[in-house]
């Protein structure tokens, strides 16, 4: 496969006329990114920055921020991408860490020059971008993905999704999260279109069904809470669309959901993935028929990936495994998720983060096993569980937000659970809420919830 | 305490008291295994009031409180509740548990279960050939466990039906599939050997079963609360008596310890920490006698009497300075042995919860 | 009137049960919801319901009436008051 910085210059080549980036109203081809690419990299080089040098880019999505990232790999740079909305105090703990030559917030005032220097060939285990997740103890994590990490992924996703040069892609996820990275060199690897979602429409339901829609994205790729928005409220279900494949990942999708989506897209190819920033995507999971009963299964190991469970927990080794954290030692061997799974008839199942078990009642508890159960509830649209008090006093609190105008109440959905799970793991309490909490990158921000019952 | 005592209760307590050499099958000589269980299953057939008079005089006459308190789990946890809930057939162990030819040990305490029931994990399935059920299931902390002939033990029948759905069992031991651990070392209560009680697909047959579980063991655990902790009475008892001829002896700066009043009036509030308890003690089992609610005194009771001997054995070590920290004197093995009444029959915290229930909270 | 006690006795206990278990709720709460079965009385709320049938209707209940056949719902626990009091 081409090697990820001479991907955009290899489409050009082969295509240059063809749009590569849609920003709004703004089309960028193959030859306009290879030569906009070309010049940030020359001004990269005047600037004196090369191999190994880190540019944190702190500016907003943009065709003229995706050039940054292509030219800081052509100089033999490594890109730190942070969403423009973190917090001031984030960005710079971020910055403490990844010790940047440049720091970029507006990528049209990067500097340019002239002509293109020569592209700097990197070795396979050199750094290409580090992704920042926030780590356990508030203290972000540089997650550091090597060229081979990225190229493994990259061509078996493009494989695995048939992309094609005719395809329009989606790019919902802020550049920080790896979503973004199919998004984008899936649609260069291609030589496709990607589509850039505005970041303050990502979680508007009509405008993000209306983009769906009316600009005939063929490959959509997002968090299920995204989809979930837009089926609830933005009827994504009733419109025609063009999509040809439609990708989930980062948190549980309900399977009944799924079901609905199955029922209303039956040409539409439906996968789960799944995986950590640290792996990637490590498993992958292509929807045929949906059991509504059962979670979603993640599926099976991708990219060339061995994954294993030891003591129930997701351990993942292969090409696409971090070189490890930014500043910190390498990543040795084999790495484990912190992820709980189960095999079943062959299959991954996903069953929660190890250290979201809770003790309740004296018994451990899996939250994500509860959330799974109620989220089949027909009045549940989304639900978290979290847990209330401590000691004797520690309580299952369901937040619930409806489904449709009906109200589920805590009775109803305490038999719910009781014909589905073991009696301790029946809720104890239910608030109803409008909607849930979200991080940055659109997933359930527990943290935040749990704040906000205590 | 000899106030009100009857003469049939003053000569029972000074026998037990002064019996010298105390073991196992002594102490069924002596009535005390049996105190509680009626006469025709070979028992004494007292009450609690004065079976909680024949725990606190062996508290006293014995210097190994963890002996006793062995004796006690035998009786409050397992032929107590034989003698009240059992079989005909199950009853016929109760004159070789009275005797000492047997012993006992309750197999309640589980990893993640301490009292409360409903978080039971082990698990009696229905054998499908035959009559009886299938136990599976770990418990962690079996006193009299590596050593005990029979065992009464609870298992979930009913996984819908919550603390409700629990049955106790009573299985003897070689019973396949019942496989006991060694003896654990713990901080206190040396003469009481300790241990894990394993259920692998351990099959009993139906009159295995004793009852619903949580009837079983709140009846059980009643007793435990009330009666068993007079021991602790009669331990405090000698050990301030102890204190008291030390401060009159011991001369410091020229004077007698006891001369010092910050001395005396430390002597004098462990002995009104002592027979405060004591009243609470006495009355929470004067309620079980007289089928009055019990739950609310015995809860105070406990609370009163693990905390008071908690605290009296620190102030006897304190009294006895250098010697009381010494292993060989006697002083300190008392506050080891205490500190194991604020767990066992339920943790202090959990008292405070059932006292606040019953107070309507 | 045994009735008329039976139903003043379960409608104060639905009135417990739905404000001091449920938070106030009382949609599909109803005579004959499984109580034990869904999770809504454990141990703790059922002991709860014994002080509060002692102290409301001075009946006390006896630890070996506290069986799964007569608490499983509302009604049932209405009987046994009912019954218990002669």
């Amino acid at each position: 496969m081409t090697a990820l910085h001479r991907l955009v210059g290899e489409a050009a080549r082969r295509t240059p006329e063809a749009p590569a980036i849609h920003d709004g109203t703004t089309t960028i081809t193959y030859r306009e990114l290879d030569d906009r690419a070309g010049h940030l990299a020359a001004g990269l080089r005047e600037q004196g920055i090369g191999k190994g040098d880190r540019i944190v880019i702190t500016a907003d999505k943009s065709a003229d921020t995706i050039a940054l990232m292509q030219a800081a790999l052509r100089v033999g740079a490594i890109y730190v991408p942070v969403a423009p909305a973190n917090p001031p105090a984030r960005v710079e703990k971020i910055i403490r860490s990844a010790r940047p030559k440049l720091a970029i917030t507006d990528s049209r005032t990067a500097p340019t020059a002239g002509s293109a220097p020569e592209i700097h060939e990197p070795e396979p285990d050199d750094p290409a971008y580090v992704l920042y997740t926030s780590g356990s103890t508030g203290e972000p994590k540089g997650v550091c993905v090597s060229h081979r990490n990225a190229e493994a992924f990259v061509s078996w996703a493009a494989r695995e999704t048939g992309l094609h040069r005719g395809d329009r892609l989606s790019n919902h996820a802020p550049f920080n999260f790896d979503l973004s990275v199919f998004d984008l060199y899936g649609a260069f690897h291609a030589g496709a279109a990607v589509d850039l979602v505005p970041s303050d429409v990502a979680y508007h339901p009509a405008e993000l069904t209306d983009f769906l829609v009316t600009r005939g994205i063929t490959v959509w790729y997002s968090v299920p809470s995204a989809l979930l928005l837009m089926m609830r409220q933005g009827g994504l279900l009733h419109r025609d669309n063009a999509l040809r494949v439609c990708v989930f990942a980062g948190e549980p999708f309900p399977s009944d959901q799924v079901l609905e989506l199955r029922k209303a897209w039956p040409n539409t190819r439906l996968f789960n993935w799944y995986g950590p920033t640290e792996t990637n995507v490590c498993t992958s999971y292509e929807v045929h028929d949906v059991d509504p009963s059962r979670p979603l299964p993640i599926g099976s190991p991708s990219c060339g990936n061995n994954v294993e469970l030891d003591d129930g927990e997701i351990v993942v080794d292969g090409p696409t495994v971090m070189l490890g954290y930014w500043g910190g030692p390498p990543q040795q061997g084999p790495y484990r998720t912190g992820d709980l799974g189960r095999r079943t008839n062959g299959v991954l199942e996903y069953r929660g983060r190890r250290d979201a078990m809770v003790k309740v009642r004296g018994h451990r508890v899996e939250l994500g096993e509860i959330e799974t159960a109620l989220a089949a509830h027909p009045d549940v649209g989304a639900v978290a569980v979290v847990v209330r008090g401590s000691g004797l006093e520690a309580k299952l609190h369901a937040v619930v937000v409806p489904r449709n105008d009906k109200r589920p109440g805590l009775v109803g959905l305490k038999r719910h659970c009781a014909e589905r799970l073991p009696g301790y793991m029946i809720i104890d309490s239910l608030s109803v809420v409008a909607e849930l909490p979200r991080t940055a990158n659109g997933k359930t921000d527990r943290t935040a919830l749990s704040r906000g019952i205590q | 305490m000899e106030f009100g005592q009857t003469a049939a209760q003053r000569d029972r307590c000074r026998t037990i008291r002064d019996a010298g050499e105390y073991d196992w099958q002594r102490l069924g000589e002596l009535g005390v295994l049996g105190a509680a269980i009626p006469v025709e299953h070979g028992g004494r057939g007292l009450g609690a009031l004065d079976t909680a008079l024949v725990f606190e005089a062996a508290g006293y006459g014995c210097h190994d409180t963890g002996l006793i308190f062995a004796a006690g789990a035998h009786l409050f946890a397992v032929a107590l509740p034989i003698a009240a809930f059992g079989s005909e057939s199950q009853k016929k162990k109760l004159p070789g548990l009275c005797d000492g030819t047997l012993i006992g040990a309750n197999a309640m305490t589980e990893p993640d279960a301490g009292s409360d029931i409903g978080a039971l994990k082990t698990t009696a399935v229905r054998n499908g050939d035959d009559d009886g059920y299938v136990l599976n299931g770990m418990k962690s902390f079996v006193s009299n466990g590596p050593i005990a002939d029979v065992y009464v033990t609870y298992a979930v029948t009913d996984p819908t039906a919550g603390h409700l759905g629990t049955t106790g069992f009573v299985v003897d031991a070689g019973t396949p599939g019942l496989v006991r651990g060694e003896p654990f070392g713990k901080l206190g209560m040396n003469g009481c050997a300790a241990g894990t009680v394993e259920f692998r697909d351990c099959a009993v047959p139906e009159d295995a079963v004793l009852g619903n579980g949580s009837l079983v063991f709140q009846h059980g655990m009643l007793w435990e609360r009330a009666c068993l902790f007079a021991i602790y009475l009669g331990v405090q008892d000698r050990l301030i008596e102890r204190c008291i001829r030390h401060v009159k002896q011991r001369k410091q700066f020229g004077r007698r310890l006891s001369d010092f009043q910050s001395v005396s009036n430390r002597v004098v509030d462990m002995r009104l920490r002592l027979e405060s308890a004591r009243l609470l003690l006495y009355k929470a089992c004067w309620a079980i006698d007289q089928d009055d609610l019990a739950v609310l005194p015995a809860a105070l009771s406990k609370l009163a009497v693990s905390q008071a001997a908690v605290q009296t054995a620190l102030d006897a070590v304190e009294l006895f300075g250098g010697r009381g920290y010494q292993t060989g004197e006697g002083i300190e093995e008392h506050l080891r042995d205490a500190v194991g009444g604020l767990i066992f029959s339920g943790t202090s915290d959990i008292q405070r919860q059932l006292a606040a229930l019953e107070l309507g909270l | 009137m045994s009735d008329e006690y039976h139903r003043d006795v379960l409608e104060k206990l639905t009135e417990l049960v739905r404000d001091e278990f449920l938070d106030g709720e009382d949609e599909e709460l109803t005579a004959t919801t499984p109580l034990m079965e869904w999770g809504i009385l454990k141990s703790i709320e059922t002991t709860r319901l014994v002080t509060y049938v002692r102290t409301e209707f001075g009946v006390r209940v006896p630890p070996a009436q506290v069986t799964t056949e007569n608490f499983r719902d509302l009604q049932s626990i209405a009987g046994l008051v009912t019954a218990l009091r002669g």
